[in-house]
């Protein structure tokens, strides 16, 4: 007896039939249905796991996939993972919606039958608000066959929802249906009853759907074109009543509406069967996606739906996206959180109800600070958070009570699980960039801080108070009086702070100043850094962050500092910008020439200009006549024959000897002409396009050239004899330092000091006290 | 290392080493209710003729050394891919009637990864080819009204695509 395929059994032909790649190839499964009687009922037998719904689809599958389940209730028991995607056909402004948005899905009478049934029925199906029958009846709105869908597919543990766009039913109001066509369909729906010809549609069409007991022959486009509908693609979309969106039931969709039932104040809820299993819900279109492509995915109401979905029972991966606040419309669980204050004040452990969630991501989420605590305040178990907010809506202000309600419940999260981006920057891989220049500069949130880097991480158990406890002993311990041999003097305005901490070590790693007590001060002027000095002061491993005004460019920061800390400057400050200048250039710089008897060091280059005339070498109609003046006023004298020393983009180290040099009288007269532009006339002839202003002052520029004068450091030959630089002396072959610098005379400067200037390794350990 | 005997069902006797008779689960559990010691009795099996078996251990002898298959029954590393490794297909380079014997021996001897590469090689049969040239291959009469097939394409329109 020879032995062929049809002799197998059927668990070895399902066996075989589970290779052909499932519903997603589908062919090969079309075409072993029919092929013949047998493999059509083994196929039938093949369970969908993975499908991909496609929504608005232009052959209508959404709507032949439910005429299917219709048929075959049990064929979605086994899907595991449901994949909605929103065809752009649905967006009205889209030429293919030509050719889809127009047609109506149409029933037959059969199928109307069925779904009588089931929205009747004691099935899970009757759980579906009648509304949302309506919608799907009507065929108009594919959207509403996602709930219908998740009714039957009970062992779902992966949904996404997808990027729904909306566009239409952001115009549209519906209202009770008015035509006498829809009154119709929905009377046939209701009782099963005779039904007149449908407007659109010839009498013959309609009467075939609905005397047909069959499966109505949809043309393989599907359905029908339904010129009552033209309006969508003609831009009329405001005349539109009829799209049976949710209505009075806040921002939402249908998925939103049909959710559960029941309240978390009654019992909790009751959910559809396609959500009790999930673990994986995906409310938009990729959870990886960063906060700029989050553009088009329509809003949904936070206070009506976001606490059954967190709520879910077996939820542990949320990504929601474009959740956001409605007026009038709080968290549904406003007595939940007076349960957990209960809680908290009585140690009454009774029934709260809290998320399982593990890690919640909430994209473009325009939601109000107070929610987003709330929000943390049902979670127990997360391991990780995301929040980015939308970026108009995103201004939270200060994130901390929503850092320490997460913290407060759940023990599992780490301090660099947290990430709460607000306006004005992105992260990408850990790194934060910053926008462009402008007002609206970015917040740099310490949350992000990822344990990579060098700043050791508090437990989970961190706590705002530690970190201040923590942060006050150790500004005593580094208090001004103990003395440091370095100070660096960062000016800071909008720039990368994991660049700056990059280059923060780069500068450290220089052997000579390895070896130094340093002593690191930040000067930010970004005012929303205020709230933050603490942790910038932390992720940087630096000892003091200075919130500025900006006020005179980086000179105006270098003046505060050398006023504030006149008495008790470091033996050298090193003096730059968040952005150093001509970096690699800087660090050798240092790196050939910072040695301890440096007086000062220019880092950018030298140049020299005279003081009758002291032009800029760079552009020569500029002519600098403050300079020669800030001359006179610092050493007390008129400006000397041989001209005058410039350096350029503020970046140099002066030792404490050589900056005392000038009084602090006139740091603070300077200093208050740059605020103030005290007494300045304004020759507009002279400076051309630098204004007297206080941000982008003529003066302020003077004073970028001018510090080597403020330093007396007054040698112009050091604009040639540097320019070529590394000089080695004839005799002993060694650097000329001093051809580059003003050096301290030993002895008479600083006496016999230098021992104690330059003392052993006193590392300071920053980052390694424990909370 | 030990051997033991494996009785055909048209009664040829086959000697076979313990460990390649072990890649079949059936048997595997056998030797371990009786306590190993199978050396003086073959092991009837009597949904198999000899050819088949001989094929089958042919199959067992070059995977001996393969890692054990995923225990999960609905592992769906099993049914990614109808790849099959290259020694396996020539292997399966038999006639219908001998692919479908090995099938069923597979099955009842419980060699998953041998049922598998089975299966896997009648879906690539399957696979690309129309209902027609489906009947064609197998030999299968077509039952259908045209109706029927009708029905069929209509209920399945969603998969279209």
């Amino acid at each position: 007896m020879m032995i062929q395929i049809t002799d197998l059994p059927s668990e070895l032909l399902l066996h075989i039939f589970r290779f052909l790649g499932g519903y997603n190839k589908h062919y090969p499964i079309i075409n072993c249905k029919l092929t013949c009687k047998r493999f059509r009922d083994v196929a039938q037998n093949l369970p969908i796991r993975a499908f991909k719904l496609a929504l608005f689809h232009k052959h209508q599958l959404e709507w032949k996939f439910t005429r299917y389940l219709l048929n075959h209730p049990d064929s979605c028991n086994q899907l595991k993972r449901l994949n909605v995607k929103w065809c752009k056909h649905h967006d009205p402004t889209s030429q293919v919606a030509r050719h889809c948005i127009r047609k109506r899905w149409i029933w037959t009478k059969q199928e109307l039958r069925l779904l009588k049934n089931f929205s009747t029925g004691p099935s899970a199906t009757s759980q579906l608000t009648p509304d949302t029958y309506t919608a799907i009846v009507l065929g108009v709105n594919a959207e509403a066959l996602v709930p219908f869908i998740l009714c039957f597919a009970g062992n779902l543990e992966y949904f996404r929802l997808g990027e729904y766009h909306i566009s239409v039913p952001k115009a549209v109001t519906y209202v009770e249906p008015s035509s006498p066509s829809q009154a119709e369909v929905l009377e046939y729906y209701l009782s099963d009853d005779a039904l007149l010809p449908q407007e659109g549609i010839s009498a013959d069409e309609w009467s075939e759907a609905r005397d047909g007991d069959e499966n109505h022959n949809h043309d393989r486009a599907g359905g029908r074109r339904d010129p009552q509908l033209d309006g969508y693609v003609a831009g009329t979309l405001t005349q539109r009543d009829d799209i049976h969106f949710p209505q009075g039931r806040g921002k939402c969709l249908w998925f939103h509406v049909n959710m559960c039932t029941g309240d978390i104040d009654a019992g909790g809820y009751c959910y559809l069967p396609g959500l009790v299993n999930v673990k994986t819900l995906i409310l938009g279109e990729n959870e990886r996606r960063m906060a700029w492509e989050l553009k088009k995915t329509a809003d949904w109401s936070a206070g009506r739906y976001l606490a059954p979905i967190l709520f879910l029972p077996r939820l542990e991966f949320l990504y929601v996206e474009s959740c956001s606040s409605v007026v009038g419309e709080p968290l549904g669980f406003g007595n939940l959180k007076s349960e957990e204050e209960e809680e908290e004040e009585g140690d009454d452990k009774g029934n709260v109800i809290t998320s399982k969630v593990r890690i919640l991501k909430m994209h473009n989420s325009k939601m109000t600070l107070d929610e987003l605590v709330a929000a943390a305040g049902v979670t127990r178990d997360l391991v990780d958070f995301e929040a980015y907010p939308n970026y108009i809506y995103g201004k939270l202000g200060d994130t901390r009570p929503l850092v320490e309600a997460l913290r407060r419940c759940n023990a599992g999260l780490e301090l660099d699980m947290i990430s709460i981006m607000r306006k004005g920057g992105e992260i990408l891989n850990g790194k934060f960039y910053a926008s462009d220049y402008s007002d609206d500069v970015l917040i740099w949130d310490p949350f992000m801080i990822t344990t990579n880097t060098a700043v050791t991480l508090g437990p989970p158990s961190f706590s705002f108070q530690h970190l201040a406890t923590a942060l006050t002993l150790q500004t005593e311990l580094e208090s001004p009086e103990s003395r440091a041999d370095l100070d660096i003097v960062i000016s800071h305005y909008n720039e990368d702070f994991t660049e700056l901490k990059s280059i923060i070590a780069d500068i450290q790693k220089i052997p000579v100043i390895k070896r130094l007590k340093r002593r690191i001060y930040l000067y930010t002027k970004n005012q929303h850094n205020f709230n933050h000095t603490d942790y910038i002061t932390r992720f940087l491993d630096i000892n003091h962050t200075i919130v500025a005004k900006n006020e005179g460019r980086e000179g105006g920061t270098y003046l505060k500092h050398i006023i504030e800390n006149y008495d008790t400057l470091a033996r050298h400050t090193l003096f730059m910008q968040a952005a150093p200048h001509a970096f690699s250039e800087f660090l050798e710089t240092l790196s050939t020439y910072f040695y301890e008897d440096t007086g000062v060091l220019s880092l950018g280059p030298y140049q020299r200009c005279s003081c009758g005339a002291c032009r800029d070498p760079y552009n020569h109609p500029i002519v600098w006549n403050r300079v020669p003046e800030i001359y006179t006023l610092t050493h007390e004298k008129f400006c000397p024959k041989s001209g005058l020393l410039l350096t350029f983009k503020g970046q140099m180290v002066a030792s404490n000897k050589h900056i005392r040099k000038t009084k602090i009288e006139a740091y603070e007269r300077i200093y208050d002409t740059l605020r103030y532009s005290l007494n300045l006339d304004r020759p507009a002839a002279i400076w051309g396009f630098y204004e007297e202003s206080v941000t982008n002052p003529y003066f302020g520029h003077s004073l970028e050239r001018s510090w080597m004068t403020l330093f007396h450091c007054v040698r112009p030959e050091l604009a040639r004899t540097c320019e070529r630089n590394r000089q080695l002396d004839r005799r002993s072959g060694h650097l000329r330092r001093d051809a580059c610098q003003c050096v301290m005379k030993r002895g008479k400067d600083n006496g016999g000091a230098q021992l104690e200037l330059f003392p052993k390794i006193r590392s300071i350990q920053w980052g390694n006290f424990s909370l | 290392m030990s051997t033991i005997k494996l009785l055909s069902s048209d009664n040829a006797e086959l000697a076979v080493d313990k460990e390649v008779a072990e890649r079949s689960i059936l048997i595997k559990n056998m030797l371990e209710d009786v306590g190993g010691d199978m050396s003086d009795q073959a092991i009837p099996i009597p949904n198999v003729n000899e050819a088949v078996l001989r094929k089958v251990i042919e199959w067992c002898e070059h995977h001996k050394s393969d890692p054990p298959p995923p225990a999960d029954e609905d592992s769906d590393s099993r049914k990614k891919s109808t790849d099959i490794e290259e020694w396996d297909q020539k292997f399966m380079q038999v006639d219908q009637e001998m692919l479908f014997e090995i099938i069923l021996a597979a099955n009842y001897l419980d060699i998953k990864p041998l049922l598998d590469v089975g299966c896997k090689t009648v879906a690539n049969m399957i696979k690309g080819k129309s209902p027609e040239e489906i009947r064609k291959t197998f030999n299968i009469q077509n039952d259908f009204t045209p109706e029927e097939e009708d029905q069929i394409r209509r209920e399945n329109e969603w998969a279209e695509e």
